[in-house]
């Protein structure tokens, strides 16, 4: 069996590689671009710049993975310019690869704003509303941005106040919160906890994102607590780490039978190879990070069967887009068609972060009017294709939460692709609908 | 040496007046000063770290740690003492002189590639270390509280300082070049058990070319995150930090004062035309880099002066 799983591993990792390498090959033909959308009838009129920061090359390309698509879409609502009010606006979108550095985001974010003095910056991953926080309220520039939990960016950007600029933000962030992801895990996990014993294994990337998610006061560990399970701390580990010989002990002595935290999918590989070696088998494998794309589960070849993760959107979703009106369904399936991959939660997300910024320059009046932008933002609220995005009633001004539920990837039963997503909890209050119960590893496996 | 012998103040007045028109573009062209300030913060850093390897043979892989260092004491005394960021630039130079000579000492006996591979060790442990600390916000960094930023005249600042920084650094070298301890130095550079027979202490000199390489560097990385007004352990201890130092100097010519300023030059005409082409910016920039080796080992201007022996900045006695 092990010959065979390592074989598709590695298979499945240089075919991301050479993604990765076509990427920088045809960097001209995809990677950055300046798109210029003329009005149709307003010459010379006024030119609407949005600045685009997204994560194109490096360790985290595939969350801008969907740039292309999503630029596709784009170039076909503004073809003929943007209409706000009585005036059409030529619109012009400079999109800037953050290299999955915070050191690169930072600086053409900052470069963005001030050299090219845009009038709002969308930054689909959040790492330019990281770097680039302070100085857009410095340059008086609104950032609309996703896609990594909000208490996450509340923490970095120095609390509420220094987040929010105290009560008049620039950065618009959407996103769950860790608090969510570890809810959602103690709701996934509640139809067998009866059957186990109550034992978590618990193991971090030490990463921004992660570190929240490990934070023992609000994190994970708080939420396990509070539940009433006990955990067998793993600890944080640097992102090189690729031995997890010593968690894997740990867990095997603690006897967790459920394996939980954060890691990106290489880790979470490493990690399982180890567990198989010394016969280390939890009952549930659910982590943060890991399970995002299809990739991390093919990767762990027909071990990916069962595991479990967060789910932040999903084609099933009653939702439609703002800007195309295309349902989550129609528009995964279009990615599907277009692109031959399987749907990502982070296509659904890219595309809602441009709904809200479109939203925002249009409720504004005047577009170019930044501070005009900016209060139009703060009391946006707009049905997108990840569902409502509240600003309006949000606790901190600027941050505004969306759903998350839980779910597992299935061996597929037909279709082109592996796996397939399937949510078994749903939560309190999202519109997700269960589609199958929550299984053990062992009765999957 | 063949081509014409220059007296030895010839070409200053031609460095002089290239360092001041570009100074002066900077200040007077209607772009935005951002990138003249990265610029003129990047060849500062380069021109320090180029003092230490050009000039002393000390190939340093760990300078982002001073970086880093300069940026965190920054950020640590404006926080904490609510003090005005730019006198916070005398804590980061301080603080990382103090570091500087700790590093020196705990590196004493190692040269070639063990110190390189040492000091890379060291910088790397600050950068766990600083990752792990609570205070300063672990990995997940901190921000600026500067309250009376005033965000028209801030771009300018930060800039203003950036040039301050380079055209001290560039003439102070230059000047210090020339002086009795410049030629020590040089001497050693070109060979040092020559130079110690002759009484010059190569020990000495070497730690003080380290730590003035290591407060430029500091100053340097302080007045960059001042600019963003965010610093993070992972982009301030960055190795990329090193590596476009690196490049700069050994494409336009170690222990040289102008090969830093080509160097310069040709590391942002690339990033300027490829930053957002992924992978081809690194590959083209790998390629220069290796050819450059290949070909000139002594780097651009290194081509330059074995031809003509020509110095804008001039530091070579020529007796006539």
């Amino acid at each position: 069996m092990k010959p065979i799983n390592r074989k598709i591993t590695s298979a499945t990792q240089s075919a991301s590689r050479r993604d990765v390498l076509k990427l920088g090959a045809l960097g001209a033909a995809t990677a950055a671009f300046s798109l210029h959308f003329p009005a149709a009838h307003a010459a010379g009129g006024d030119v609407l710049r949005i600045g685009w920061v997204g994560a194109l090359s490096g360790p985290g390309a595939l969350f801008g993975e969907p740039v292309d698509f999503i630029k596709a879409q784009m170039e076909k609502l503004f073809k003929g310019g943007l209409k706000i009010g009585a005036k059409t606006y030529s619109v012009e979108i400079l999109l800037r690869d953050s290299q999955s550095s915070v050191n690169v985001a930072t600086q053409v974010t900052i470069d963005l704003m001030t050299r090219e003095k845009v009038d709002l910056i969308v930054a689909s991953e959040a790492l330019a509303a990281i770097g680039g926080g302070q100085m857009a309220i410095v340059t008086k520039t609104p950032i609309v941005s996703s896609i990594l939990p909000s208490d996450a960016i509340l923490g970095i950007r120095g609390g509420p106040d220094g987040y929010s600029n105290k009560g008049t933000p620039w950065t618009f962030h959407f996103c769950f919160s860790t608090t969510d992801i570890s809810t959602a895990y103690t709701g996934l996990w509640e139809p067998v906890r009866k059957r186990l014993n109550d034992t978590v294994a618990v193991s971090f990337v030490d990463q921004p994102a992660s570190r929240g998610f490990a934070d023992p006061q609000h994190g994970l560990p708080a939420t396990l607590k509070a539940a009433g399970y006990k955990t067998v701390d793993g600890g944080m580990f640097k992102m090189e780490t690729q031995d997890f010989s010593n968690q894997v002990a740990t867990f095997q002595q603690g006897n967790a039978q459920i394996l939980s935290g954060f890691m990106f999918a290489d880790h979470f590989a490493g990690m399982w190879r180890s567990a198989a070696q010394s016969k280390y088998k939890p009952e549930i494998a659910t982590v943060a990070g890991a399970f995002l794309f299809p990739g991390g589960v093919e990767a762990l070849g027909d071990r990916g069967d069962g595991m479990s993760t967060e789910i932040w959107w999903s084609p099933k979703l009653p939702y439609t887009s703002s800007l195309t009106g295309q349902s989550a369904k129609d528009m995964a399936a279009e990615w599907e068609s277009t692109t031959g991959k399987q749907w990502t939660a982070v296509l659904g997300y890219t595309h809602a972060v441009w709904e809200v910024a479109l939203a925002g320059l249009k409720a504004s009046g005047d577009p170019k009017d930044k501070k005009a932008v900016q209060a139009a933002l703060a009391k946006l609220t707009l049905e997108t294709v990840v569902g409502k995005v509240d600003f309006a009633s949000a606790k901190v001004p600027g941050l505004a939460s969306t759903p998350l539920v839980a779910g597992q990837w299935r061996k597929a039963k037909g279709g082109k692709f592996k796996y397939d997503l399937v949510v078994t909890y749903k939560g309190s209050d999202s519109p997700f609908q269960v589609e199958d119960e929550f299984k053990l590893l062992s009765e999957l496996g | 040496m063949n081509g014409p012998v220059f007296s030895r103040n010839a070409g200053l007045i031609g460095g002089v007046l290239l360092v001041g028109a570009l100074a002066l573009s900077a200040i007077l062209l209607p772009v935005d000063r951002r990138l003249p300030m990265e610029i003129c913060l990047v060849l500062a850093m380069a021109q320090g770290w180029n003092l230490l390897c050009g000039y002393t043979g000390l190939l340093s892989f760990g300078h982002q740690a001073f970086i880093g260092v300069g940026a965190y004491t920054l950020f640590l005394v404006v926080n904490t003492l609510g003090i005005s960021p730019f006198l916070g630039l005398a804590f980061s130079a301080t603080v990382s002189a103090v570091v500087a000579v700790v590093i020196a000492l705990l590196l004493k006996g190692s040269r070639d590639a063990y110190f390189s591979i040492g000091i890379w060790v060291l910088a790397d442990c600050l950068r766990l270390l600083v990752g792990q600390w609570d205070f300063v916000g672990s990995s997940q960094g901190m921000v600026l509280n500067a309250p009376d930023i005033d965000p028209t005249t801030f771009g300018d600042a930060v800039f203003w300082a950036a040039l301050a920084l380079v055209l001290v650094t560039q003439f102070a070298i230059f000047g210090l070049l020339r002086t009795r301890f410049g030629l020590g130095l040089m001497a050693i550079r070109d060979n040092e058990t020559a130079a110690a027979s002759v009484g010059i202490a190569p020990g000495r000199s070497r730690i003080i070319a380290f730590v003035a390489s290591a407060v430029i560097c500091a100053v340097g990385g302080a007045i960059y995150y001042l600019s963003v007004l965010y610093v993070d352990p992972a982009g301030a201890f960055d190795l990329d930090w090193q590596i476009r130092i690196l490049f700069i100097v050994i494409v336009g010519g170690a222990g040289t004062l102008e090969g830093p300023l080509i160097g310069t030059a040709i590391y942002f005409l690339l990033r300027e035309f490829l930053q957002d082409h992924g992978g081809l910016f690194l590959i083209i920039q790998g390629a220069i880099a290796a050819l450059t080796m290949l070909f000139a080992p002594q780097g651009l201007w290194g081509l330059v002066q074995a031809r003509t022996g020509f110095q804008l900045f001039p530091t070579k006695w020529v007796t006539q």
